[in-house]
């Protein structure tokens, strides 16, 4: 029941109020004028009265976004080329889900990737100007390439690679943690080219005392406050030397959609999406844990050891999300089907376990006190999600709910139950349920 | 039960549903629910953001004040007058407080619908 009036569709957005899911969507609530001009300036009022409120972020806005804020956008307006079934999650900066049932796809189309954005995404990208710097204390020089440079130079790999974001689920935690109230669909597995990271640094020269990665985009802070960095994560150069570990410009054979990160983005799969930058400009090698935003505080850690749920938790008590944990999903049905006695149920959906494989998926329809062991394929390569399909019986009427636990290459299975609590609600990875009824 | 009672029986349902909707005092443009304190939430909060963040995110009163000093600190939100804090706080704790959600809510289903074995 909860929030499913709010969770509106991209579309919906835009065909109820453009003018403002334009701005919401691309950030163009700025206006660079105080909030006295403003409301003296009656060629603005509609603005004013679409709001129906003052600006208390003027100051900070970037200016010069108005004009494309007013342009005609009432006709069929698409983001990006989203799915207009995508969820929206939060609108500034975007953040949108896919629902269960379009991740069925064994690889995730471009309009069904979910959208996670910490800043606003540029606009204008030339792509012929488009730079990606190497700095940092353990690099052995620093040095440029273009996207050319970058094709050109370096061999070129494609993997399967699923990306999730660590506040999956983070909607489930009780008490409730701010932030964005993801369900399930924040996860997604596309194929993507790019170059290995470990060629790029390793043609510059790695010094020994390197012991992290971190990222820098080209997206702006939410604030508008230039010299404000959105976020910027990373990886420890065990992650970063992996095969796996890319820099890519293509995702299913085109380019990354701009929600996505076009034209460049880190991919480190099986981590929690935030060490995959996107919009990617720089990468620096650390001599310590990167300290880039989004690095400390509480951002992306959990409690080192377990906490009661609602406590508070100092810094020094969290430690950093690395592989995410191992979790499945239902993608077909989607929830709320009704089928006849005797009819048996089909099943299918995908497995993923962070840095591991899966080793089994088991489904039951009496809320786990008997399961049964699904088909499992094996993943297209290392780090790609793994499918399984299954068939059900029903023992009579009546109303059911399935339910789907993966089991990791080390033994470990999901809970039924939501996990342990943490301050900033991570790493949900409790069974996916889908409701049925027997008639 | 006759045709015409029941034809009754639902005017009074449909009459009694419009009824409970309407008491929900629901703002249609942003969905907040209109209480004491609306006009200054939609006015300070959704310009910025989305009146579907506050729906959305449920909290106590010290919760709502550490979001607010959140985006304070991180998010450019300009120093907010006593009386205007006071006002978005009891507002938000009194009609998006937290809910006791146990360990998993029962699933949420929109639609039933027949599975037909092509799809």
């Amino acid at each position: 029941m909860k929030n499913s009036n709010f969770h509106k569709g991209i579309h919906e957005l835009y065909k109820e109020d453009p003018e403002k899911a334009d701005q919401l969507i691309w950030g163009r609530e700025a206006h660079p004028i105080s909030r006295r001009g403003f409301l003296k300036k009656s060629g603005l009022w509609a603005m004013s009265a679409a709001l129906g409120a003052n600006i208390p972020f003027a100051d900070n806005m970037p200016g010069g976004l108005i004009p494309a804020a007013f342009a005609d956008t009432s006709d069929s307006f698409n983001i990006a080329g989203k799915h207009p079934g995508l969820i929206v999650v939060n609108d500034r900066p975007v953040s949108a889900e896919t629902p269960a049932h379009l991740l069925d796809d064994f690889v995730t189309p471009a309009d069904k990737l979910f959208i996670r954005n910490n800043g606003i995404p540029p606009q204008n990208i030339d792509l012929a100007a488009w730079m990606l710097r190497i700095e940092g204390e353990s690099i052995k020089s620093h040095a440029q390439f273009s996207l050319e440079d970058l094709k050109r130079k370096f061999k070129h790999y494609t993997y399967q690679l699923t990306i999730e974001c660590a506040g999956n689920g983070r909607s489930e935690f009780n008490p409730p943690v701010p932030e964005g109230q993801w369900t399930v669909g924040a996860v997604g597995c596309p194929e993507w080219t790019g170059v290995r990271l470990r060629d790029v640094l390793e043609s510059i020269g790695i010094k020994d005392d390197a012991v992290y990665i971190g990222y820098y985009g080209r997206d702006a802070h939410i604030s508008g406050k230039p010299g404000h960095e959105p976020i910027s994560r990373g990886v420890p150069m065990s992650k970063a030397l992996e095969d796996e570990t890319l820099i890519a410009w293509a995702m299913n054979g085109a380019d990354i959609p701009i929600m996505n990160g076009h034209p460049l983005r880190l991919v480190c799969g099986g981590w929690s999406g935030s060490t995959s930058g996107k919009w990617l400009n720089k990468i620096v090698v650390r001599n310590k844990v990167h300290d880039g935003e989004k690095m400390t505080g509480l951002s992306y850690k959990l409690p080192c050891h377990p906490v009661e749920p609602g406590d508070k938790v100092t810094e020094k008590d969290m430690c950093i999300i690395e592989s995410m944990p191992v979790k499945s999903l239902i993608t077909y049905p989607k929830t709320g089907a009704m089928i006849k006695v005797g009819q048996k149920l089909p099943l299918r959906g995908h497995a993923w376990a962070g840095d591991l494989s899966v080793s089994a998926v088991d489904i039951s329809n009496d809320f786990g006190i008997t399961w049964q062991r699904c088909n499992l394929q094996e993943p297209k390569n290392r780090l790609a999600w793994q499918h399984w399909q299954a068939e059900l019986d029903f023992p009579g009427p009546g109303y059911y709910e399935v339910w789907a636990r993966a089991t990791n290459s080390a033994g470990k299975m999901q809970p039924m139950v939501v996990p342990g609590w943490n301050p900033k609600g991570y790493l949900n990875n409790a069974c996916h349920r889908i409701a049925v009824k027997v008639v | 039960m006759g045709v015409t009672v029941r034809i009754k029986i639902c005017f009074l349902l449909l009459f009694f549903t419009q009824q409970l909707m309407a008491q929900q005092n629901i703002d249609a443009k942003t969905g907040l629910i209109i209480d004491q304190g609306f006009d200054t939430v939609k006015s300070e909060c959704t310009v910025c953001h989305s009146a579907k963040l506050i729906i959305q995110n449920k909290a106590t009163r010290q919760g709502w004040l550490e979001t607010i000093r959140w985006m304070q600190k991180t998010q450019g939100l300009r120093q907010l007058t006593a009386e205007t804090e006071q006002e978005i706080l009891a507002y938000l704790a009194k009609n998006y407080p937290p809910e006791q959600k146990g360990r998993r809510t029962n699933p949420v289903v929109e639609n039933w619908y027949w599975l037909n074995r092509d799809q």
